[in-house]
């Protein structure tokens, strides 16, 4: 029995939409793979949090410490523009972010951020880092979450919640979060999370 | 009575009921004297069976995303990554299957296979996501996952697809933050206008309800994303004038193409918003020039008035096909009033009024008559406020036309009274 040429072609070409939904999807886990392999290692503090909007559903809201930077483009950008914000090693080894670009720079580590206003050059502004989630197992999240609250109870530089970053070409991903001397889990756990 | 008759008759009453010219009731009875159904069994069935596909497609879905939710922490990252993948390639295999058996021509099928593959992609994006700890926005999310989700739309010639991804992108635009951001949700919603056409022009037409929903939900969408785009652009009326009359075209499209229906008035609001706005915009235009005109560099996109463009092309090329030749004259109107001067706009509101006072009167349209009749009384009493004249004379002159009105009306209705035709037996007497 010969297969219609109209059905090759439906085959064809669906064959080539699904491989392209599929490699987009594997590019994403490609690129977070490697960043995580080949990333630079940071640690960013996390700042004090509101306890009431720490925790939304099975993940840990993270806010870090000093999400603001001085814009160093040369032209006024729009809230919610992409720029890049460079990292910076400091005391005790934590980073934080040093300044904000409009050009990706090419010897220090960096990632992309989104404005929270509208920024002018040389003007301090805020902005939005894309890793602002910790998820985790559902029965962990919730002693998670009180862990993560107790342990940033402090004023801001003083914190002993940070997150252990890799970073590469401008993509951050969070390797763990700890708390003094234990990871989120391990804190979680210890607390009666299962 | 042979079944094409059978469909032109039903086609007929529709219309007939549309232009006030019979009663509801009375198309009822019609319907049944000649054994008109609206829906046969068969159809009824049909449309359960789709309805049932489609819950059963996004129930597994949202089960699948509920089960990897739960994050597995006892599987390492590489094992959530290559797992990442299952719930999509089932979709895809499903989508395959449906294509490539008789089953790509089942309503039933399609949707559901479509509904599956939408909850299936977001349950593989939630679990790479989250294994690799990836917060992002929503925005973010919700734009890959209705492109990654369209070409499946297309494939499946899914209806619900489209619901689907106008949904996404509604709330996509919804959360942007930019105007040029914003604006390309019309290249997102453009997209599907290839399978929005084949929707409109397809041989076999969709049922009536299915077309008000996809009018409802698109004229909601792009009534949202104006709203947005005005929020952000902190709006002048120019920007009005023009988000107005693209989306009372808009809404007069939807209105063309869903057609004479037997569907109660209130669930058929798009003609009368789309003429409400466009009345509304054209009183406006008789006192200045149109500052849709200065605006135009301002909003400076093609892509609104492209879209304006191709929306009255589309009305157009709509009502050339029903060869409704009226209307297709009366939607040039928003070109007069673009042309941009007050005197033209006074003179489409003074055409508008007048054609519909004569067509009603033709038809016995009560209804299109004191409508037109309205537009004239409107627009005489607004010019006789800017005229520059003793106040005596514009009393007198709002007098004339308020008793020009009612005297109209008298005689309409002493016409109205006076039977034409000799009394026939009801048809309710009949029927029992």
């Amino acid at each position: 029995m010969t297969i219609p040429p109209t059905k090759h072609l439906v085959s064809f070409g669906f064959l080539a939409t699904a491989l392209l939904q599929l490699a987009i999807l594997a590019s994403c886990l490609f690129l977070w793979e490697t960043t995580l392999h080949h990333g630079q290692v940071l640690k960013l503090r996390c700042a004090p949090v509101d306890p009431y909007d720490a925790f939304r559903g099975r993940y840990v809201s993270l806010r870090l410490e000093g999400q603001e930077a001085t814009y160093e483009g040369r032209n006024t950008r729009k809230r919610g523009s992409t720029v890049f914000a460079t990292l910076q090693e400091g005391e005790e080894g934590f980073a934080h972010f040093a300044a904000l670009t409009a050009r990706a720079p090419k010897e220090v580590p960096y990632v992309r951020v989104q404005l929270l206003r509208d920024a002018s050059p040389q003007q301090k502004v805020a902005f939005r880092v894309p890793f602002d989630r910790y998820f985790l197992n559902e029965k962990l999240a919730p002693e998670a979450e009180i862990a993560y609250r107790e342990a940033n109870r402090r004023e801001p530089g003083q914190g002993r919640a940070w997150v252990e970053l890799r970073v590469r070409h401008g993509i951050g991903i969070i390797e763990s979060v700890q708390l003094e001397n234990e990871s989120l889990e391990e804190a979680a756990r210890r607390r009666g999370g299962t | 009575m042979s079944k094409s008759h059978h469909r032109w008759l039903a086609k007929e009453l529709a219309a007939w009921e549309e232009e006030s010219l019979i009663t509801e009731e009375v198309s009822r009875l019609l319907q049944h004297r000649y054994g008109i159904t609206s829906r046969s069994a068969e159809e009824n069935a049909s449309r359960t069976s789709v309805i049932l596909s489609l819950f059963g497609g996004l129930l597994i879905g949202a089960g699948i995303i509920t089960l990897f939710a739960f994050n597995w922490e006892q599987l390492d990252r590489g094992e959530r990554g290559i797992i990442a993948f299952l719930p999509l390639l089932a979709a895809q295999a499903l989508t395959l299957f449906v294509l490539r058996t008789g089953r790509k021509d089942s309503t039933a099928w399609r949707e559901g296979s479509a509904a599956f593959f939408f909850m299936a992609l977001a349950g593989s994006m939630g679990i790479l996501f989250q294994t690799y700890q990836i917060g992002g926005t929503l925005r973010d999310f919700l734009l890959m996952w209705s492109l990654l989700s369209l070409p499946i739309v297309y494939w499946l010639r899914s209806l619900f697809g489209t619901f689907l991804y106008t949904i996404t992108i509604t709330a996509w635009c919804l959360l942007t933050t930019m105007v040029s951001t914003t604006l390309a949700y019309l290249l997102l919603q453009g997209l599907l206008l290839p399978l929005m056409l084949g929707f409109a022009f397809r041989k076999t037409p969709l049922p009536r309800i299915i077309k008000h929903l996809f009018g409802i939900l698109h004229g909601l969408s792009l009534l949202l994303f104006l709203g947005k785009l005005l929020t952000l652009q902190d709006a002048g009326e120019g920007e009005w004038t023009l988000a107005i009359s693209l989306l009372s075209l808009s809404y007069l499209l939807l209105a063309q193409w869903v057609g004479p229906t037997a569907i109660p008035s209130y669930f058929r609001p798009f003609r009368r918003i789309g003429l409400a706005f466009l009345m509304g915009m054209a009183f406006f235009l008789t006192y200045q020039n149109s500052p849709a005109i200065d605006s135009l560099s301002e909003l400076s996109s093609p892509l609104v008035l492209g879209t304006l463009a191709l929306t009255g092309l589309l009305l157009s090329a709509l009502l050339a096909r029903q060869k409704r030749w009226l209307p297709l004259l009366g939607w040039t109107v928003p070109l007069l009033l673009f042309a941009g001067h007050p005197i033209l706009a006074n003179l489409a509101i003074a055409l508008i009024g007048t054609a519909l006072i004569m067509k009603g009167s033709a038809l016995g349209n009560s209804l299109a008559v004191n409508v037109g009749v309205f537009l004239l009384a409107v627009l005489a009493i607004l010019r006789f406020f800017d005229a520059d004249l003793p106040l005596l004379i514009k009393a007198a002159g709002f007098i004339g036309v308020g008793v020009a009105f009612l005297t109209f009306n008298g005689i309409r209705a002493r016409r109205k009274a006076k039977p034409t035709f000799p009394p026939t037996s009801s048809p309710a007497k009949e029927l029992s």
